[in-house]
């Protein structure tokens, strides 16, 4: 016979077996989870790229950034802005063109993005 | 059967070929534990899966084989088709007499929306719905795909529910429930070896009960090439968390000692 006691103490079991675990691994990804993989351009950064690339926005470049993880991350970690050189990141974005479907225009908001985020300061410094 | 078997594994592959101009490679850091990237829309990807258990109570030995037909449907939505089927050798208990069976186990339908990017946002969030529908059963497994990328190190976590349907005089019958939780570290050495480590608890329920509660660990290798990759996972079963058996250390009975899973992605 199953009684009320038997059935908290199943329903304990159940918890402490199965739901707890998860619990670490949520606790554990939100610390880990303080930061995005891929750095977010700041207007600071909008703003030099503007200066170099006329029409480039703070938008354009959160847009290019989404383009950038959606058209890597289906096949590996997309790699941070800062490993390469704006030269040798023409030369990939050139070589991966093909295999991402990237055309003209949305290889150039990329490198945009990633140039940005890389070679150009996240803010002005304090006078 | 066999000869069944035999034809629809050449057709998905013939499939495979016709279609090869857009194959892509999806790499997968873990065989246990799912991340919640999809394949590009249009892409396409061949999988085959070879999982062998061995060392239950007495001999045992046993082969999972699945082909794994992956599609990317959206940018947040893939699907994949599986053929599954299995070969286990047994030892009788008296006799000691080896015996095998070869089995076909049905098709497996599955679907995966990614909600966040491990890359672009804080975390990586997935939905995953798997159903697996043979002749006389219906399993059903819907998953949380957690994930986050740090450098060069990718975290993983899945939470998995997974009852299974028995077909029975009255129908199909609700059997069984399991709920697993999977998870892992991988670490790139390079662009092209990477190297971690993966956990599996699993805990098997009846009508609210808990029967038994087992984990798995073990390293877990990819090595990437192209547009191929291969990934090999070695667990080993540890101290059991609850045993059906009074005193035993293991869950020997349904569980294996070893559980060794191979994916590759096939190069065309």
């Amino acid at each position: 016979m199953i009684t009320r006691e038997s059935s908290v103490n199943r329903t304990g079991d159940v918890t402490r077996l199965c739901f707890r675990p998860l619990l670490g691994v949520i606790g554990l990804l939100s610390l880990a989870a303080c930061a995005a993989h891929l750095p977010r351009p700041t207007p600071t950064q909008a703003e030099l790229a503007a200066r170099r690339w006329p029409g480039t926005s703070l938008e354009t470049l959160v847009q290019a950034r989404s383009l950038y993880a959606a058209k890597c991350s289906g096949c590996h970690v997309p790699y941070h802005p800062r490993k390469f050189n704006q030269s040798r990141w023409k030369g990939i974005l050139g070589k991966m063109a093909d295999r991402s479907h990237l055309t003209d225009n949305e290889q150039e908001q990329i490198l945009q993005y990633l140039v940005a985020v890389s070679e150009f300061p996240e803010a002005r410094p304090a006078n | 059967m066999h000869h069944a078997r035999n034809i629809m594994i050449l057709s998905l592959s013939l499939l495979a070929v016709i279609t090869a101009d857009s194959a892509k490679a999806n790499i997968r850091r873990f065989t246990y534990t799912y991340e919640s990237a999809v394949l590009p829309p249009g892409e396409f990807e061949l999988e085959p899966w070879i999982t062998w258990r061995a060392g239950r109570n007495g001999f045992y030995s046993r082969f999972d084989n699945r082909l794994e037909y992956e599609i990317g449907v959206t940018s947040r939505l893939m699907t994949a088709l599986y053929l599954n089927w299995k070969r286990e050798t047994i030892k009788h208990p008296i006799t000691k007499q080896l015996s095998s069976i070869s089995d076909f186990e049905g098709f497996s339908s599955e679907w995966k929306y990614k909600i966040f990017d491990p890359a672009a946002d804080t975390f990586g969030l997935a939905g995953y719905g798997e159903i697996g529908v043979n002749t006389d059963e219906a399993e059903f497994e819907l998953k949380v795909i957690m994930d986050k990328v740090i450098g060069n190190t990718v975290l993983a976590y899945n939470f998995i529910l997974e009852p299974e349907l028995k077909y029975g005089a009255g129908g199909f019958e609700f059997e069984e429930f399991s709920i697993d939780h999977t998870a892992g570290i991988s670490y790139a050495f390079s662009p092209r070896c990477l190297m971690g480590v993966e956990i599996w608890q699993h805990t098997h329920t009846q009508e609210g009960t808990v029967l038994h509660s087992t984990v798995f660990a073990g390293p877990v290798f990819s090595y990437v090439a192209g547009e191929f990759w291969v990934t090999l996972t070695i667990l080993g079963q540890l101290p059991a968390i609850k045993t059906a058996q009074p005193g035993a250390d293991f869950v020997l009975d349904s569980h294996e000692q070893f559980n060794t899973r191979l994916l590759m992605a096939l190069p065309f």
